[in-house]
């Protein structure tokens, strides 16, 4: 049975849908909502079943910590992976015990306290540490290990970012330019600025998600007419 | 022309080897040496060529840095990719301001990257240190050696990988990964404890460079072997 496997953060999980909302603790529930991307791209894509559970996509979730699942999951023959990149300026640290988790807000002043066992002063030193440069530099990175690792296991996927301007905006460095060979739509952000928000006030609500799921479609679809499979093409891999 | 391409740290650079050493500064020289293990493993493997210059093995490398110079790499077919991984608690902090050109790798530029390790003391450092956990940053060698293979199984380039600490990296291992090029048979630090050391006191000398060829062939020799065996069943 064919399966979408849809890994990112919480534009992935669905935070703030009204399935997967908790508005009186403000916070969202413990199963992905079912009204996100994902499963409206599993209906498009006529696969029988759509995979977004804790192994695959989590709120707050890092690219390291996406890439992380993407390499822990077990898939199956058939399977077809859809990626949704987060943004930059996240981190996760891995401990012996559980994933720690890092997130700046954009004007790098202090990161955000979002894991149970963190310290700010250890959020503080992360940011200290690394450059916003630095911080594109490993994201693409991240997508590329992905890449890679999905090639050799003859994995059908499809990559999307949320950040396209910071990412897409780097000019003459060689990982970045052969990353978009491997990239597809990534002008999400600007769906999420501009339309309707979740309950959280936010994240995007429903027709978001109807919209991204809708351009991943045709993305896909496109690639899919054309031949450019991932899996069969490989000297359009990078240097290729 | 049949190529060996060798990325790694300083002990691939050969630091403190008597042909890169300058004895009055007691500083190493510019070009990595030709007494350094690729250039007896390369005549081992009876290839044509040894790339090893200041883009593919640079004192001080993070296993990132190692990684992020194997993608950018420009290969060609018949191209032979061996890895001496460095320590896992280092790292490199890519900088906007000095980085290099397409496709080459701007050495002078790549060299004001900043680099993460034990023998810097600045407060950067300190926070990065202060941050990452021993479990993250060998968690994280495990990923770039991944990736460099995946990476490197996919252009069908043939790549060896060496570790240069075994313990910490065997200890916390992402059992989930599938490693078919990295050398866990052999324990090269152990190479370079029982030989005598460079002309700096810290690194391998001529012997433990030579000792290491040798066993990263009889890897190199194994592989191509069982390969071999696979494709005839």
């Amino acid at each position: 049975m064919s399966r979408l496997i849809a890994f990112g953060c919480n534009h992935t999980y669905g935070h703030g849908l009204p399935d997967c909302f908790d508005p009186i603790a403000n916070t969202p529930r413990l199963i992905p909502s079912r009204i996100a991307w994902p499963h409206v791209l599993g209906s498009l894509l006529n696969l029988p079943r759509t995979i977004t559970n804790v192994k695959t996509c989590s709120p707050d979730a890092s690219n390291t910590e996406i890439l992380y699942k993407i390499l822990n999951f077990k898939y199956r023959p058939g399977d077809v992976v859809v990626v949704l990149w987060t943004h930059l300026l996240r981190d996760v640290i891995f401990n012996e015990k559980n994933l720690l988790k890092y997130e700046t807000s954009n004007t790098y002043n202090i990161g955000q306290k979002v894991g149970p066992d963190i310290e700010e002063d250890s959020s503080r030193d992360w940011i200290n540490a690394h450059s916003l440069f630095d911080c594109k530099i490993r994201a693409w990175m991240n997508v590329h290990s992905a890449d890679a690792y999905l090639r050799t296991k003859n994995v059908e996927h499809y990559n999307f970012l949320i950040e396209d301007e910071a990412m897409c905006n780097m000019k003459n460095i060689k990982i970045v330019e052969s990353g978009k060979k491997i990239t597809l739509r990534n002008n999400f952000w600007e769906e999420l600025r501009t339309e309707k928000k979740s309950l959280d006030g936010v994240h995007g609500g429903a027709n978001f998600h109807k919209n991204v799921a809708k351009a991943m479609y045709q993305d896909i679809s496109q690639i899919r007419s054309t031949q450019y499979s991932i899996i069969c093409n490989i000297n359009s891999y990078i240097g290729g | 022309m049949s190529r060996l391409i060798a990325f790694g740290d300083s002990q691939t650079y050969g630091h403190g080897l008597p042909d890169c050493w300058d004895y009055e500064k007691k500083t190493l020289l510019k070009e990595p040496s030709k007494l350094s293990w690729p250039n007896y493993l390369v005549k081992h493997l009876g290839l044509d060529e040894v790339v090893l210059t200041n883009y593919t093995a640079s004192p001080g490398a993070s296993n990132l840095e190692i990684l992020y110079k194997i993608l950018c790499f420009d290969y060609k077919p018949g191209d032979v990719v061996t890895i001496y991984w460095s320590f896992t608690a280092r790292d490199i902090i890519f900088n906007e301001q000095y980085y290099g050109k397409v496709g080459a790798w701007d050495t002078n530029k790549m060299r004001e990257q900043i680099k993460i390790g034990n023998w810097i003391d600045t407060d950067l450092v300190k926070n990065w240190y202060a941050v990452h956990s021993k479990e993250d940053y060998v968690l994280r060698s495990w990923f770039y050696i991944h990736h460099a293979e995946c990476f490197l199984n996919t252009k069908s380039i043939e790549n060896y990988s060496i570790l240069t600490e075994p313990p910490p990296l065997q200890k916390i291992f992402p059992g989930y990964l599938n490693f078919k090029n990295v050398d866990f048979h052999h324990d090269y630090r152990k190479i370079y404890v029982d030989n005598e050391k460079a002309l700096d006191g810290l690194h391998g000398g001529i012997k433990c460079n030579e000792e290491t060829a040798k066993t990263f062939h009889d890897f190199i020799i194994g592989q191509r072997f069982a390969r071999a065996q696979n494709e005839n069943k």
